[in-house]
């Protein structure tokens, strides 16, 4: 009996509670607070399933593990869909979950992606439609492209660039406060899925 | 006690029954509904993005020599790495890079997913690094508000969705290299629509003037003198009208001919300027000295 009433006590906390957002991008960083120049707390990967807690404005406070902080919501999608494609290659999850980008297996999968960190075997979900394999074909047929070029322009980085060393070796007095005309206007702003920008 | 909690699992068992019926019953409608997976190029997911800028900046790259010049490149990849951060989107699936292009004729380009190309007529154009800022402030912001992706036909959108459903569909056995092919076609299909914008028809009257509001307010944010962006869209309208003559190719950029400076543009900058109180300086002596330079290179 008690373990019946224990089940479903789990079960209504799991429904309540679960509010999952997925990494939409290839790399990005859980910061302490929401500012850019707020110190890093941890660093998580494309489809990496973090939970959401609050948001504020284009910051969303979110936990992956035993970490906590925030993210900018240009990196992050509440749609695994959006995030990773329109279907899985991971078994559990029907076609209408596929479809959807709801997966049937939530919990077990965001507890495996949590503990394997995102590491790129970890890829179950690889996302469809024009991804690697299309990138691939695309190249064999030939045609005027120089992919070696994207490389090499993609590998450019600034690996030692400072935000705050920048601003004021270029005496340039930043402020993240949005003219009053923008904030009326970004209202619902960037958010995965649906509309992206208005 | 009992009953009622033997009353609510039965009835989340019939629940998941009806959902596995409700699967059963309906595969052929949701064969039907990957098609309307990509009703517009919002649903696009970022990765997908990735993969159509990387396909139209190696389209582009391929018509241009590129320019090597290291210090800057990191100069301007950092610029970029700031001035994204008052952008609506700084961050991208692949991250925003920089490639400068050898060319006679002043353009800046962007690719979907974060892909920026500006050529050494258009750097050689710019008087300051506010300037500078402002064409990077541009090219950011069509990428931000997505103005490639726009560009894509809704009929090829609809046809990589209907191949998506069926790809779906077969998921469990793997897709076969023939649906590959059908999408690899699409995909083509779609950075040709995207490509041809670039460098064909340009991006619309609209799509620049919002390009123009969010590189404004990018650059005020960020402390860069607002009034550079409008400085440097009347200079490219007259370097590029002189130097039309002697184009090698009929490339149309953001900065290019098929969008001069004309009277409206810049009236518009200068307007939204005003009304919104944007910062308009004259630049700091140590930012004329980091210009300086790079551009004495």
């Amino acid at each position: 009996m008690k373990r019946l009433v224990a089940l479903l006590v789990l079960l209504t906390t799991v429904t309540v509670h679960a509010s999952p957002v997925w990494v939409a991008v290839k790399k990005t960083v859980i910061r302490k607070e929401a500012s850019n120049l707020s110190p890093v707390v941890v660093r998580v990967n494309y489809q990496d399933e973090l939970d959401l807690l609050n948001e504020r404005g284009d910051w969303w406070q979110v936990s992956y593990g035993d970490k906590e902080g925030w993210v900018h919501k240009s990196a992050l999608s509440k749609s695994l869909e959006q995030a990773a494609g329109s279907a899985q290659k991971s078994s559990g999850g029907s076609i209408f979950d596929a479809l959807k980008g709801k997966p049937a297996d939530s919990q077990s999968r965001q507890s495996s992606n949590k503990q394997r960190g995102g590491d790129a075997d970890d890829i179950t979900l690889a996302g469809k439609g024009f991804n690697e394999d299309v990138e691939g074909e695309f190249k064999s047929q030939g045609g005027n492209v120089n992919y070696d070029a994207v490389d090499k322009m993609e590998k450019r980085d600034v690996p030692d660039f400072d935000f705050q060393r920048f601003a004021e070796q270029g005496g340039l007095k930043y402020s993240f406060e949005q003219a009053k005309a923008e904030q009326e206007e970004s209202k619902g702003g960037f958010s995965f899925p649906g509309g992206l920008f208005k | 006690m009992r009953q009622m909690i033997l009353a609510l699992l039965i009835s989340l068992a019939t629940c998941q029954v009806a959902a596995f019926e409700f699967n059963l019953n309906d595969l052929g409608k949701l064969v039907d509904a990957g098609s309307s997976l990509m009703k517009s190029y919002e649903d696009l997911t970022p990765e997908q993005e990735y993969y159509l800028g990387r396909a139209v900046a190696a389209r582009l790259l391929d018509r241009f020599k590129t320019e090597n010049m290291p210090k800057t490149h990191a100069y301007l990849q950092s610029i970029v790495y700031y001035m994204v951060q008052f952008s609506s989107r700084p961050e991208t699936y692949g991250g925003y890079h920089v490639q400068i292009l050898k060319s006679d004729s002043a353009g800046a380009y962007s690719a979907p997913g974060g892909y920026i190309m500006v050529t050494t007529a258009l750097l050689n154009s710019c008087a300051s690094e506010d300037e500078l800022a402002a064409v990077l402030a541009h090219e950011i912001a069509h990428i931000s508000q997505q103005h490639g992706l726009a560009a894509i036909k809704q009929a090829h959108l609809t046809k990589a969705g209907a191949i998506l459903g069926e790809m779906t569909m077969e998921k469990q056995g793997g897709s076969s290299y023939k649906q590959l092919q059908s999408l690899t076609t699409t995909f083509g299909s779609s950075v040709e629509d995207i490509v041809k914008t670039i460098l064909d028809s340009g991006y619309s009257k609209s799509q620049e003037a919002e390009a123009d509001k969010e590189a404004a307010r990018m650059l005020s944010m960020a402390g860069y003198n607002t009034g550079a962006l409008a400085d440097i869209v009347g200079k490219l309208a007259n370097v590029n009208q002189v130097s039309r003559s002697s184009e090698k190719f009929n490339l149309k950029g953001s900065f290019a001919q098929t969008h001069p400076a004309d009277e409206q543009r810049l009236a518009d900058i200068r307007q939204q300027i005003e009304s919104e109180s944007l910062r308009v300086n004259e630049g700091d002596a140590k930012r004329v000295k980091r210009f300086g330079l790079i551009s004495s290179r």
